[in-house]
């Protein structure tokens, strides 16, 4: 359980800043994670995934726990927090690129973010990522398809068909 | 309408995540053959993707993996004391001065400089404030747990000579050279309490000092100083530990503490003069 959990410690804390936009919140996640994990190690079933057990658990922390203190005293700017990590490396284009990308990702509300990191991160089938998120799995695909769609037009790309309508709407004027 | 208003973004998406049936994504495949608004429909959110796993791998890269790895080392170190009560039979315990080894403090060290960081109490009223008091004293408490069972077996018979003038100050030299303090100084006791020796110990490989003092109407008390190295200051804090009152403080990478039988208010009266003179 031990070695499992030291696998897993910066895949937690990624959850934690994705969740909250605060990396010390994030460290404590992952500790409070880690304490229960040991006091209830008897209760994971061998032959499972740790990894998504322990998700399990910092995301009932998050929600039961932490979620409305964290929200009602305004930490959170997502976006800037979740660019500034990789803003080390401003000097790599692939880092600028990533920076950009998280700033929007950091936009996202919170339900659509952790769904993002879940499925196109951590690998979480949608069936998964509904069972994990306690919601139906047509939740999940709308979350995804506005999440894609925001982060297509923040980056760059804009859709046909809206700059189609937008078009027609100047022409009619 | 066109297939791309047949086939909404929920469904293409899915199809481009490979969760979508055989038979829809066939039928998404081809219509796309001949229609060039679905093609840029799923070009465009297929490009919402493209980067958002690079990106939040970077976080993965830029995770502090030092400090997690302490975090956990002081959650194991901590899951593993709470079997442990804090008062029981001294008999049926190994020696605390054993018990944790001083990486587990240093990483519970580490959770008290992130506690303390920053976050300005916002981490700290997180869990509740039963959990921020055991997570607050998983490294430190053991130390003074540990001096509490040793002060237990302290009576005032152990303490009834007084050493020679000589002898103290090189009892308080020896003890001071350990923890790098002047303790002729910075322990100059409340006029009231008796000085009857200095001692260094060695606590998992850190210096102890413990000195004793009898006091005319309570009996023997402690002050003992470790040295941490951890520059977090922390005020007089009332605690209990083993029948004993104590109240310890940190201060200039040193935690101490005052241990006796002596009242609450009457011991903090004391470890007030005490932490006046170490500066």
């Amino acid at each position: 359980m031990r070695d499992g959990l030291a696998t897993h410690l910066a895949a937690l804390w990624r959850y934690g800043l994705v969740l909250s936009g605060n990396r010390d919140v994030a460290e404590d996640l992952v500790q409070a994670t880690c304490l229960r994990a040991l006091e209830r190690r008897s209760q994971f079933q061998p032959g499972t995934r740790l990894d998504r057990w322990l998700f399990s658990i910092l995301h009932s922390i998050w929600i039961n726990e932490v979620r409305a203190r964290v929200v009602r005293q305004g930490a959170g700017f997502v976006d800037a927090e979740l660019a500034l990590v990789v803003d080390g490396g401003r000097e790599i284009e692939t880092n600028i690129l990533a920076s950009q990308m998280l700033t929007e990702i950091g936009r996202l509300p919170e339900a659509q973010r952790e769904t993002v990191l879940l499925v196109y991160a951590e690998g979480y089938s949608y069936r998964e990522a509904a069972d994990h998120l306690n919601v139906p799995i047509g939740t999940i695909m709308s979350r995804l398809a506005v999440a894609r769609e925001k982060l297509a037009q923040a980056t760059g790309d804009r859709p046909a068909k809206e700059e189609d309508e937008t078009r027609d709407r100047d022409e009619r004027r | 309408m066109n297939d791309a208003d047949r086939h909404p973004d929920e469904e293409l998406v899915a199809f481009l995540d490979d969760e979508l049936a055989s038979e829809k994504a066939r039928d998404i495949v081809d219509a796309a053959r001949t229609d060039s608004d679905l093609r840029e429909r799923l070009a465009f959110l297929d490009s919402g993707g493209r980067l958002v796993l690079p990106a939040l791998d970077a976080i993965l890269d830029a995770a502090p993996h030092e400090r997690l790895q302490g975090l956990l080392a002081a959650a194991i170190a901590r899951q593993a004391d709470d079997p442990v009560p804090i008062v029981s039979s001294t008999a049926t315990r190994p020696s605390p001065w054993q018990r944790l080894g001083w990486g587990q403090l240093a990483a519970a060290a580490a959770v008290l400089l992130v506690i303390g960081g920053a976050t300005g109490g916002l981490i700290a009223s997180n869990f509740g404030p039963a959990d921020q008091t055991e997570v607050v004293t998983v490294g430190h408490e053991n130390w003074r747990q540990a001096v509490a069972e040793y002060w237990l077996l302290t009576t005032a018979d152990t303490l009834a000579i007084a050493p020679t003038p000589d002898v103290a100050r090189e009892q308080l030299a020896l003890a001071g050279r350990g923890l790098g303090l002047d303790l002729d100084k910075a322990a100059a006791p409340p006029p009231a309490l008796s000085f009857r020796g200095a001692q260094l110990f060695d606590f998992q490989g850190r210096p102890l000092t413990q000195i004793a003092y009898i006091d005319p109407d309570h009996g023997p008390i402690a002050y003992c100083i470790i040295k941490t190295g951890n520059p977090k200051e922390t005020g007089l804090t009332d605690e209990t530990l083993d029948g004993f009152n104590i109240v310890h403080w940190a201060s200039g990478g040193h935690s101490r503490m005052l241990i006796g039988r002596a009242p609450p208010e009457t011991l903090r009266a004391y470890a007030e003069q005490f932490a006046a003179s170490a500066g």
